[in-house]
């Protein structure tokens, strides 16, 4: 009888041990799956409403560690029993909020998470924003946080400014502020043509940025708070400051005080001006790398747009990147460069312009994109994100690359068309 | 400088018989002889009435002052405008900043037009501009490098360095703001401004 139940148990063994592989497989594969209810009172703006839900679930998809159920519902902030498990759905969590707005527009969030296998609250915490226009950033917020209760690596990269110059008309831009979906925007530089801004430090308190409406062209940095506006460097022919050091106290410029672009460093304390490349051609785009040790660039040195590197005080010149016909836009972090490579020599194909992901200490490459033109690529502060621009006919989009997922999303501006961006 | 300017704007006032403008500086004098007059009546009887008038007098001179500067701000616009009327664009090919052998008229021509007595005393602004290809820096540069290659070509013909200063304008000025291959060659160029 034992001998019987023993070969029982060996032939059924390999059956258990299957179906335990795929269960595990299956937990490690399976993104949690979340719903969202809207439990705020009926006076509360129906649009407004319907608004915060979409940025939110928008933001939770992007995080990429998500399974996002995109149907709009509502229900009791308390919560009945079926509201609390939505059977139906099967679902793992339940991210439930109720808006409410204070005399002074404060906008405030109430925001339960609910573990739909259980029932039961997991947590509760109130959002508020003080400002109601920056209502997206409070819906980011609430993503940011659900992304770390569940130990996913961070998207805090969503609450950072994005800034950028689009084009109005021809010599005409201006520079806007606003959130990475562009749901928020505001206009901080208008009049003229006024490039290339890029944030001045980590904590985003400052920008710089390319007035073209002086004599020369001029680069100033604004303190985003107060608005006062200081004149760092002018020159002929072109200026933009293309780069920040770590801590904020030095940029790369390009610049052609001599008629041609080349890169230079400026000390921003002791006002020195450097000049990095000497190449007579096009030097351009400086990027800090290697703990601001060295310099990436895009030079025509080969007769086309190519991506190089330099150390700092040193007269050598490599080539980074070995790929392509005609590489620019290069944006660098720690040990990796993303940059944007024209796949064809004809200026009529169609797909022409591909992002790409090289290593600076390795021969590691990957192609980002597949088709369209996708330009100026810039890191986020984690390395795992970039967001770049999706230029269409007369429109663009802001274009966000999650590298880790493999995924790609856009949001188009609706009015004017991105010249540069910033975050 | 200025005063040659002014002296060029006159004779081209007298030389280019802008007829609308004489007028206008011939009418100014009399009406102030007659404020003057006005004034001096105005002195026996009431003096507030005086400091009324010698206010309107110096508010007429005044005028004049503005008329004569628009006068000559006008020759000088108008000179300008006639000169970058005749100059040529240079156009270039995509992605490239050399002057074509097709140009080379072209910026013969303006270099002759750029060294005539009309012009030798303005500066020179050549602008540099791209087509919607690439949005970035190195479409600054690529604007730049053709305003520079104009540049040392115009030195080559003639035209004194320092009286040339160069700009790129990138993709941001286009001529013709379609996306089609006509568009784009039109967009790839160099413009030429006068400046004062």
């Amino acid at each position: 009888m034992i001998k019987k139940l023993l070969f029982v148990f060996l032939l059924m063994s390999p059956l258990f041990a299957y179906d335990a592989t795929v269960k595990i497989v299956k937990k490690m594969d399976r993104l949690p799956k979340i719903a969202l209810q809207d439990a705020s009172k009926a006076n509360v703006d129906e649009v407004f409403r319907k608004k915060f839900f979409k940025i939110l679930v928008g933001s939770l998809r992007v995080s990429t560690h998500f399974d996002v159920v995109d149907e709009y519902l509502t229900s009791s902030f308390k919560g009945t029993l079926a509201e609390n498990f939505l059977s139906e759905l099967n679902l793992d969590l339940i991210l439930r909020f109720k808006i409410d707005f204070e005399d002074d527009g404060t906008v405030i969030a109430q925001v339960k998470t609910i573990n739909a296998r259980n029932g039961q609250v997991d947590a509760q915490k109130i959002y508020k924003i003080s400002k109601p226009n920056r209502y997206p950033f409070l819906a980011h917020k609430i993503a940011v946080e659900l992304n770390q209760k569940i130990g996913a690596p961070s998207i805090e990269w969503m609450e950072q400014f994005v800034i950028f110059a689009k084009y109005t008309d021809s010599r005409k831009s201006e520079i806007v502020i606003a959130d990475y979906t562009l749901s928020f925007q505001k206009t901080v530089v208008k009049g003229g043509l006024n490039l290339f801004p890029k944030w001045a430090n980590r904590a985003q308190s400052a920008f710089f940025y390319t007035s073209y409406n002086e004599l020369k062209p001029t680069l100033f940095k604004v303190d985003v708070r107060t608005g006062k506006r200081e004149k760092i460097l002018s020159s002929e022919g072109m200026i933009v400051c293309s780069d920040v050091s770590e801590d904020g106290s030095k940029i790369l410029v390009t610049m052609s005080p001599n008629d041609q672009a080349d890169i230079y460093l400026y000390d921003l304390n002791t006002k020195e001006l450097e000049r990095v490349t000497f190449y007579r051609g096009i030097d351009v785009s400086g990027g800090f790398i290697d703990d601001d040790t060295r310099v990436v660039f895009v030079s025509d040195r080969l007769g086309y747009p190519n991506v190089f590197v330099k150390k700092f005080g040193s007269r050598s010149v490599e080539q980074m990147v070995f790929h392509g016909r005609n590489n620019n836009s290069v944006s660098a972090m720690d040990n990796y460069v993303v940059y944007s490579s024209r796949e064809k020599s004809s200026e009529f194909g169609a797909g022409v312009f591909n992002l790409y992901l090289a290593s600076t200490r390795t021969d590691y490459i990957r192609q980002l994109t597949a088709t369209g033109r996708n330009l100026f690529p810039r890191f986020a502060d984690d390395a795992r994100t970039i967001i770049f621009i999706k230029q269409y006919q007369d429109q663009s989009a802001l274009g966000i690359i999650r590298l880790n997922a493999n995924r790609t999303y856009h949001f188009p501006l609706k009015v004017g068309r991105i010249q540069s961006i910033d975050w | 400088m200025k005063l040659l300017l002014m002296s060029l704007a006159l004779a081209m006032l007298m030389f280019t018989g802008c007829s609308q403008k004489s007028p206008y500086v011939d009418m100014t004098g009399e009406d102030t002889v007659k404020t003057t007059e006005i004034s001096a009546d105005k002195k026996a009887d009431d003096i507030s009435g005086m400091d009324a008038a010698g206010a309107t007098a110096a508010t007429i001179d005044k005028d004049r002052a503005v008329i004569d500067k628009d006068a000559i701000a006008n020759a000088i616009a108008n000179a300008i405008a006639a000169l970058e009327e005749d100059l040529n664009n240079i156009y270039f090919d995509f992605d490239k900043y050399h002057i074509r052998p097709d140009m080379e008229s072209k910026i013969r021509a303006n270099a002759r037009l750029l060294n005539t007595m009309n012009a030798k005393d303005f500066s020179i602004k050549v602008e540099g501009n791209t087509d919607e290809w690439g949005s970035d820096e190195y479409n600054f540069a690529l604007g730049l490098r053709r305003a520079s290659a104009v540049k040392e070509r115009l030195s080559t013909l003639g035209v004194e360095q320092n009286r040339v200063m160069i700009i790129s304008l990138g993709e941001s000025n286009p001529a013709v703001a379609q996306s089609n291959q006509d568009a784009w060659a039109k967009n790839r160029r160099a413009e030429f401004k006068i400046l004062p």
